[in-house]
């Protein structure tokens, strides 16, 4: 954690508080004003039948209900506090700060985005500093829990892309054409993942997006290509590999992602007439390596009954990974080199089983808007993990006590989860 | 399974509390206007014009000149009315969809103001200024440009 982030947010909390102290009734002033501060927030806790693993559901996550906790209340919780100043009709800025549990157990404030904004026309506009990334249909807001119907957006396809924002620069185009509105965006930036203390980072990555609305109907397409650049700790394993030669040479060329860019391309449609609502999204990723692609997509639908929206959602993640190809050959070896040779080949099999869950999930819930800015939401999963993987039920270890992932674990075939929130915005 | 229970349970309660719907008196004076000032040149605008401007979409007016839309304070039953009748949705999806916005940093809401008078001085006050109100205020400074 960045010791600027920490003294940043204290301060903002600090003005925050002192603002809603001195003005009660915010957003009443009759002129536009500079300056104006926001939040949100979910407190959510989740149940999971399955003990022997956690439900991780979320990427940049590393635990979840099941074995660590039997109730979680970390997987949805998070509160966020937000200033956004609009200094003159050109010129406007954001800054969002989010406390959360994050990947590495700790609860922890993180600065989200943070940008300038200017509007060259009103059509084109330009921001520099850290930026939404809009891959998925919500994934901008994606944790601003009043926005969406769900406890959490479907898990089969979110964890896919796990990143939120970049640090760089982009360009949005926004237009109507008739009562079609259009708006498209090019982002360039780096994401150095922070919260995965170096394990991971993408030095360069670039976005485009395009959305239509017309009515009812939303479309959105979005590609990303994010170069990957994996720390010390997961060279290892190609380290290892290479010390037998060509042929572990080979096994690592073939599945090393370092400094590959890992292609994401996600499309989602959506139809909310009013009183209720459809909508579906599929989106696939390509690591460019012998760990090949995986995707996923979901359907889900809703019937709005004054404030209480009773949904359903099916999801399913799918992985293309073929095991006849994973790794080397024991039967090759002599008896002790080919007991090293199965354990890199189980650590191989285990990457692949962490980073591609293949999992179907049927999803009943309700959202009730308690007011216009809050809202409770229960949500019962039927997760099914399947083709012998461990679907999203995974044991990264208590980090901490320096416990070891336990991986090796049978999958469950199924599991009921079950998940309660409340979630606000002011 | 258990959980059958507990979705029952759901279910029943969904029912109740949905029972209670609202019969609201219809009164042509209560109806709600667009408005914007008898000098903006606007004369009339369509549903999907104004909510595109009310939910953020667009930002210019049917003249081409930059829109002020002014919004009537939260929990106001002209609020209401109006995000019913004319945007077609709840305040809570409304707020929902706005909050889409701000917490991406793309937009902020519409300005509010206290009722539907100061909507009335906000609209004579800027010729880009839309706002609604209730239909009893409506006098020769202002031009209704939609109707519920």
């Amino acid at each position: 954690m960045n010791h600027f982030f920490s003294w940043f947010l204290r301060v903002f909390l600090a003005l925050a508080g002192a603002f809603l102290v001195s003005k009660p009734a915010w957003g009443q002033a009759p002129k536009e004003e500079i300056w104006r501060f926001h939040g949100y927030g979910t407190l959510g806790v989740a149940h999971s039948s399955e003990d022997s693993a956690d439900y991780v559901a979320a990427p940049m996550k590393s635990e979840g209900p099941g074995k660590t906790r039997k109730w979680d209340p970390y997987l949805d919780s998070v509160i966020a506090l937000q200033a956004d100043a609009r200094f003159n009709s050109e010129w406007s800025a954001v800054i969002q700060g989010v406390v959360e549990r994050q990947f590495d157990q700790e609860v922890e404030p993180d600065l989200e985005w943070a940008n300038v904004r200017y509007d060259v026309t009103p059509w084109v506009s330009i921001r520099a500093g850290r930026i939404a990334l809009s891959t998925f249909m919500v994934s901008d807001y994606r944790k601003v829990g009043h926005s969406y119907p769900w406890v959490r957006p479907p898990a089969e396809l979110y964890q896919l892309y796990g990143l939120t924002n970049s640090d760089g620069v982009d360009l949005i185009y926004r237009n109507s054409y008739g009562d079609v509105y259009h708006t498209a965006g090019m982002l360039y930036g780096r994401n150095e993942m922070e919260e995965l203390d170096g394990a991971l980072q993408s030095p360069n990555m670039w976005s485009v997006y395009n959305r239509l609305e017309k009515g009812p109907w939303a479309l959105h397409t979005s590609y990303t290509s994010t170069k990957l650049e994996y720390g010390d700790e997961l060279n290892l394993l190609w380290d290892a590999y290479d010390r037998f030669g060509p042929p572990g040479e080979a096994v690592s060329d073939r599945y090393d992602g370092n400094g590959k860019w890992a292609e994401f391309m996600a499309v989602g449609l959506q139809y909310d007439p009013g009183n209720w609502f459809v909508m579906g999204e599929w989106g696939m990723g390509d690591r460019q390596t012998a760990f090949d692609q995986r995707s996923a997509w979901y359907v889900s639908g809703g019937y709005r009954i004054g404030n209480v929206t009773p949904y359903a959602t099916y999801a399913r993640a799918n992985g293309d990974h073929v095991e006849a190809d994973g790794g080397l050959n024991p039967s090759r070896y002599p008896p002790e080199a080919a007991a090293t040779a199965r354990i890199l080949n189980g650590f191989l099999d285990l990457s692949q089983n962490f980073t591609t869950p293949r999992q179907d999930t049927i999803s009943v819930g309700v959202r009730w808007d308690v007011r216009p800015n809050i809202s409770l939401k229960a949500q019962y999963d039927y997760v099914t993990p399947r083709d012998g993987s461990i679907g999203l039920f995974q044991n990264f270890g208590d980090f901490e006590s320096g416990a070891p992932p336990t991986s090796f674990a049978p999958p469950p075939d199924e599991a009921d989860v079950v998940s309660l929130s409340v979630n606000f915005v002011f | 399974m258990t959980n059958y229970k507990w979705i029952y349970t759901l279910l029943v309660t969904v029912g109740l509390l949905t029972t209670g719907a609202r019969a609201v008196a219809d009164d042509t004076s209560r109806e709600v206007v667009v408005v914007m000032s008898a000098e903006s040149g606007v004369e009339s605008m369509t549903r999907e014009q104004v909510e595109a401007l009310f939910l953020g979409r667009a930002h210019r007016l049917p003249n081409g000149e930059r829109a002020v839309p002014v919004d009537q304070g939260e929990g106001s039953p002209v609020r209401d009315r109006f995000a019913r009748e004319i945007l077609g949705r709840s305040s809570a999806q409304i707020r929902s969809h706005w909050s889409r916005i701000v917490f991406t940093g793309r937009g902020r809401p519409p300005r509010t103001v206290e009722d539907s008078k100061a909507v009335l001085r906000a609209v004579t006050e800027d010729p880009r200024v839309i706002g609604y109100m209730e239909r009893k205020f409506v006098d020769d400074s202002v031009t209704v440009v939609l109707e519920e």
